[in-house]
């Protein structure tokens, strides 16, 4: 990087100005003047809290109106109070304190603090001489002292009204208040020829991000888009709308392979993979719940809904897992270490599947004959059930086999039957919360077989009168999902119109029928596979998010590829990482989290809006505007460049139609930079004839809202996700700068098992096609167990350690906002004590964990401890200063290539490694593998 | 904190002799002398007892060439012991001046008057009287800096121990910001500090000390200025004490990202040692600073759920 002329960024958001008014763009007459609404959301895990930002200044203390006792007095000079010299001193009308004395107190303008005493009245003062007085013969005669008075004010934020859930310190790490772990960029910058970065304006950033994309349009190179986390609903739209058009198939994120099993399985079930709860009926809604935790650590992840349902009155809790978290200390600690079900790697289907085997033996007279008869494919029941009624899935076998450790399966056996039991136990509301984790070990299986079991005794849906009957509960990183399972596919348009039915898309969007046949001619690859070597095809990936390296697994694969050069790479994100900054082409800065705005849609249907707190640095602009304003300068470019024309002369046709220039270009009076005017526009109801609006740069959200809602809902009908109420209206823009919405009946009408009603279809397809639910029945390759040692990667810090567990509830694996407080110097290796033994490993020791397909290794310290079991090995995978300054990282062992093949879901937390202890070299024991001692000491777990 | 001496702009001379030639003379042998770059400011006295008072009204006087034998024989002895002790003056230098050696032995008279020189009149050349001027204005300058430095770093000491994690926040920054004015007097001086509640959530304050006639001018002064400083991302970035638009601005960086702050004191008269010195109250007041906010986070009541539990 240039030192010459460093890059400008920001050490912290809390720099930015504070705006006291709506942006423009998002106010429905452009007007710069309406008072901000305070609309503000989380940027971190997915439950997708938000509220609004209430700022209270208080002026707590002013003596600014008062002015010192007039009168004739004394001062009392120096340190010692009364025993300092006492001196005549007067306060005249003009409130200067004038003190007698023929040696100056203060030097010229110094600040002298003393007593003054008038009327008898005594204070200390703080003055600054102002003047002197001399006598006739210029001899100082007294000093002119001006107070100083003093006025402080207090100004307090809190976001209020939060939904749904209270929020937690990720929250208010959203504000970027503390410094995020790399600073925040403020202008685009490009990598030149000599390694060096340079500043570009964003226009600039914008012309080199075009060419980029016109240098990769088939058949001259490839695209991947990718987002790293949570990416905005328009931003959705603008990657379909723009990158679509482009030819561009392969739209992806980090949920295609990491986070949407807790979703699509219901897709799996039920036709579509809408949910049905909402956060706050599962939560805290009345009745007599049943919590099946599926190895969610809610403790670190999500400690507000955590910490709500552990404080309900009456609480029956189980927690799955393959080892000790945090939640499961905490859920031990309010019902008991029985509740904590400890179980290997992987086998929760089996462990799902023996619930459903004790319902189907024990409590048989509790299967729901409404609900297989009236809502359900039957014929998927009864293949279900005789797989579930196999004797190697009676509890006792199950048991047997899943238990983490031979000592547990007594407990693991009692309580498949005790929650069997519960299930099928009338009143009784099974709620499932599944993890990232569990599906990241067996994808939608277990989630799925878990479905079953509710299903069967008629506790999937909603009853009646609204209220759950019992069912799943989507919430880690659920709008990484929504954003997959909506937009971000390589397998389908938004809306979920397979690529097949291109045409579709295409008229939607106003386009010809034919206008997405290059979408589905570019061959359509998992973003894992993109590691692959790809012969001398150029390629270009346009990142939104940052630390896309780091977080792929099999991490070495993706470095060789991004260092490539033929390997092009774009970064959108207001906090680059090292890696990015050292090789990506363009970086192109959007504002950071609290001066953008986002509006995401969270695993109940939630559509939250947040608008800007601060102003964005002048340089940046919206992940949806960066890309619209790339395809106008394309626009431009084509209506400019005759060659262009033909190069691309599919693009040719819309711009002589005029389509390019209607949607993607600012209207011809160009930007709306203020309120004036502004308002005759009436972008609430624009309908892109003159273009697409730009409001003070950006780009018009009612405009763009309409668009996606005249997408969603013309053509042949309703699309899948329109966001409408429960009576079909769709929602309005209006609305949600009022508030967050729930949307499509999620939580009093969707999935709604009425058995009264002859009408009723509680499950639609995708398509609003009546469906019913379909019982899902594994292969056996879907109930296979990894075996031997299995190494588990997550967010628990497995320290009772308070900084420790801080550090791990505070931050998060992308690194958004990663505080560098009480960030550990690594991430250790735990292993259990009879894994231990038998490989010689002790605290303290080094070890080399070796993924066996890919042969990638790296060296951690060990740690032996009891909360981890059998053949289970744990690692973290938060920030750690190892990773920073040494990219030392789990991702370097993860495996790309196993994945779940309903879902696409790596077994990335069940990865097949060996582990072999590091011989120290005794010459360099004081930095064994480029690290100095580390203080393992809050790992070290008490002696039991 | 009484008063602290500023840096003195200007070298001030006194000559004390009851002959009025030697004031010119004295001139005239030390024109060529300069005190960072400017010329030497000379008073004159022509008896102890108005040098005295000259002393007095300019406690400031870097060097008294002082005449023995004036009014009295004692005269300027007499004179040299009020500097000393009557004025409580340690820091200006003394050179005495006499024609008749024999009544000031000199090796008594130095170490019984903290005298820097003595010159007898006869002997007294151009060359010597400036070099012996020179060395007498380099040791008053270092003694002034010595004494300002122990006064500045006395009022930091003080202001650190005064600042309890249990008081108030707005008490403490109180104290840091009359600290800071004392150590660099100013018309207007803003601290701004943005940091977090009990709860987590953000809090900002400002405080302002002004000593301008107009309390709502002097408000919306100290505001504008505490706008355009958190508006500028360069200014908010700074680790440093650095002059800003003829103020200086001190950083406050609270330990473990608790808090980021700033003192700015406008139109702020700095040498080198106010600059040096600032970063050390700014250091303690950090220190102090996150001592209240983490005590104030880590009082919210909290139960231990980690207590060791066999599973």
């Amino acid at each position: 990087m240039s030192d010459e002329s460093p890059l400008p960024t920001l050490p912290h958001a809390g720099v930015l100005e504070d705006l006291a008014t709506m942006p423009p763009w998002v106010m429905p007459d452009h007007a710069s003047t309406h008072p901000a609404n305070g609309l503000y959301s989380c940027c971190f895990c997915g439950i997708g809290d938000g509220g609004k930002v209430v700022t209270n200044k208080t002026k707590q203390a002013s003596d600014m109106g008062q002015a010192l006792p007039q009168g004739t007095g004394t001062l009392w000079v120096g340190t010692q109070g009364d025993t300092g010299d006492l001196l005549p001193a007067k306060v005249g009308e003009d409130g200067r304190l004038q003190v007698k004395t023929s040696e100056p107190l203060t030097s010229a303008g110094g600040v002298l603090h003393a007593d003054l005493e008038i009327d008898e009245r005594r204070s200390k003062v703080m003055v600054r001489e102002v003047d002197r007085e001399v006598d006739a013969e210029g001899r100082l005669a007294a000093q002119l002292f001006q107070p100083y008075r003093r006025s402080l004010s207090v100004t307090d934020s809190h976001v209020v009204g939060t939904a749904p859930t209270k929020g937690c310190v990720k929250l208010r790490h959203s504000t970027v208040r503390q410094r995020p772990a790399f600073p925040i960029h403020m202008a685009p910058s490009v990598l030149q020829e000599d390694g060096r970065r340079k500043q570009v304006t964003y226009e600039e950033g914008i012309a080199k991000l075009t060419d980029l994309v016109l240098d990769h349009r088939a058949p001259y190179g490839k695209t991947l888009l990718y987002c790293c986390g949570q990416i905005d609903y328009f931003t959705i739209f603008a990657l379909q709308e723009v990158f679509r058009l482009l030819g561009v198939r392969n739209l992806a994120g980090n949920a295609e392979h990491c986070l949407n099993a807790g979703a699509s399985h219901n897709e799996v079930l039920t036709g579509q993979e809408g949910p049905f709860l909402t956060m706050d009926q599962a939560i805290s809604g009345p009745g007599e719940h049943l919590y099946i935790f599926n190895g969610w650590n809610g403790y670190v992840t999500h400690p507000p809904a955590y910490l709500s349902i552990l404080k309900r009155k009456q609480i029956d809790a189980y927690l799955v897992e393959v080892m000790v978290t945090e939640s499961a200390k905490a859920l031990a600690r309010k019902l008991g270490p029985e509740r904590i079900l400890l179980i290997k790697p992987g086998s929760d289907p089996h462990m799902a599947l023996a619930v459903g085997h004790e319902i189907l033996t024990r409590h048989a007279e509790r299967i729901e004959q409404r609900f297989l008869d009236r809502f359900s494919d039957k014929e998927s029941f009864e293949r279900y059930r005789e797989l579930a009624m196999k004797p190697n899935y009676a509890p006792a076998t199950v048991a047997e086999r899943i238990a983490a450790e031979p000592k547990y399966e007594e407990n693991l056996l009692t309580h498949i039957r005790r929650i069997a039991a519960r299930i099928a136990e009338e009143g009784v509301i099974p709620i499932n919360i599944p993890s990232v984790g569990l599906s990241q070990t067996s994808g939608v299986v277990a989630h799925c077989l878990w479905g079953n079991a509710m299903a069967m005794v008629g506790k999937y849906g909603l009853k009646p009168d609204g209220t759950p009957a019992g069912g799943t509960l989507r919430i880690p990183g659920q709008i990484n999902a929504e954003s997959e399972i909506q937009g971000l596919s390589g397998k389908y348009f938004m809306g979920r119109i397979p690529i097949p039915k291109r045409a579709e898309a295409a008229v939607r969007m106003g386009l010809p029928p034919y206008a997405y046949d290059a979408v589905a001619e570019d061959e359509h690859r998992a973003a894992l596979d993109y590691s692959d070597p790809n012969g001398d095809q150029r390629e270009l990936f346009i990142c939104f998010g940052t630390q896309f390296e780091a977080n792929m697994m099999n991490r070495p694969r993706w470095i060789e590829k991004l260092k490539d050069p033929r390997t092009k790479l774009v970064v959108v994100d207001p906090i680059p990482d090292p890696f990015s900054l050292e090789h990506a082409d363009l970086v192109l800065p959007s504002p950071p989290h609290p001066a953008t705005t986002k509006l995401y849609q969270n695993g109940e249907w939630r559509l939250t809006l947040s608008v800007p707190q601060k102003q964005a640095p002048e340089q940046t602009r919206s992940d949806p505007t960066i890309v619209y304003d790339m395809m106008a300068e394309i626009t431009r470019r084509l209506a400019a460049d005759e060659k262009m024309r033909s190069t691309h002369a599919d693009l040719t046709e819309y711009l002589d139609s005029g389509y390019l220039q209607k949607r993607f270009c600012p209207p011809p009076e160009g930007d709306v930079a203020s309120a004036n005017g502004a308002a005759e526009a009436d972008a609430g109801g624009a309908d892109d004839r003159e273009g697409l609006l730009r409001v003070a740069g950006e780009v018009s959200r009612p405009q763009l809202w309409t668009r996606i809602i005249n997408y969603l809902q013309g053509g042949s009908g309703p699309l899948y996700c329109l966001p409408t109420h429960d009576d079909g209206r769709v929602v309005e823009w209006s609305e949600l700068l009022d508030d967050s919405v729930v949307y499509g009946g999620v939580g009093t009408t969707r999935y709604m098992l009425d058995y009264d009603n002859p009408d009723a279809v509680p499950f639609r397809n995708i398509y609003c096609e009546p469906g019913s639910y379909r019982f899902f029945v594994p292969t056996e390759d879907d109930l296979e167990s990894p075996d031997g040692l299995i190494l588990n990667s997550g967010r628990s810090c497995l320290s009772d350690d308070r900084e420790m567990v801080r550090f791990a509830t505070a931050t998060f694996n992308s690194g958004k906002a990663t505080p560098l407080v009480g960030m550990p110097e690594i991430n250790p290796l735990f292993v259990s004590p009879k894994v231990a033994s038998r490989l010689g490993l002790e605290t303290g020791d080094d070890a080399r964990v070796t993924n066996r397909a890919t042969g990638s290794s790296i060296v951690l310290p060990v740690i032996v401890t009891h909360r981890v079991k059998g053949e289970t090995l744990f690692t973290n995978f938060h920030k750690t200063i190892a990773k920073l300054e040494r990219g030392l990282c789990v991702n370097t062992v993860t495996n790309h290539v196993e994945r779940c093949r309903y879902s696409n879901q790596t077994r990335l937390k069940a990865t097949r490694v060996s582990v072999e202890r590091v011989i120290p070299d005794p010459e360099a024991e004081s930095s064994r593998h480029g690290r100095s001692q580390v203080d393992l000491s809050p790992w070290i777990p008490p002696r039991p | 904190m009484a008063s602290f001496p500023s840096a003195p702009s200007r070298c001030k001379v006194l000559v004390v002799d009851d002959e009025p030639d030697i004031l010119a003379v004295t001139k005239l042998g030390l024109k060529s002398l300069r005190w960072q770059g400017r010329r030497i400011t000379f008073l004159a006295a022509a008896s102890g007892s108005e040098a005295i008072e000259v002393m007095r009204a300019n406690p400031d006087v870097a060097v008294v060439l002082l005449d023995v034998v004036m009014e009295t024989e004692h005269a300027g002895l007499d004179c040299c012991r009020a500097i000393r002790n009557q004025l409580d003056n340690q820091i200006t230098r003394v050179l005495l001046r006499t024609g008749q050696p024999g009544h000031a032995p000199e090796k008594q008279t130095i170490e019984d008057y903290d005298i820097d020189g003595y010159l007898p009149k006869a002997e007294l050349t151009s060359t010597r009287l400036y070099s012996a001027c020179r060395t007498a204005i380099r040791a008053w300058e270092q003694l002034l800096t010595l004494e300002r430095h122990k006064q500045f770093l006395t009022a930091v000491n003080d202001c650190a121990v005064s600042l309890r994690t249990y008081q108030k926040l707005d008490v403490s920054l109180n104290k840091i910001l009359d600290t800071a004015i004392a150590i660099c007097p100013s018309s207007l001086a803003i601290l701004s500090l943005e940091t977090y509640e009990e709860d987590g959530n953000p809090r900002r304050f400002v405080l302002h000390e002004s000593v301008g006639e107009d309390a709502a001018a002097s408000e919306a002064k100290a505001a504008e200025w505490a706008n355009k400083i958190h508006r500028d991302a360069k200014l908010q970035s700074l680790e440093t004490v650095t002059r800003v638009d003829g103020g200086v601005l001190l950083p406050i960086r609270l330990h473990r990202e608790l808090g980021y702050g700033w003192i700015f004191l406008v139109d702020a008269q700095v040498d080198d040692l106010v600059l040096s010195v600032l970063p050390m109250l700014s250091a303690h007041a950090a220190n102090a600073l996150y001592g209240s906010v983490a005590q104030a986070m880590l009082s919210k009541p909290e139960r231990n759920i980690f207590d060791d539990i066999a599973i």
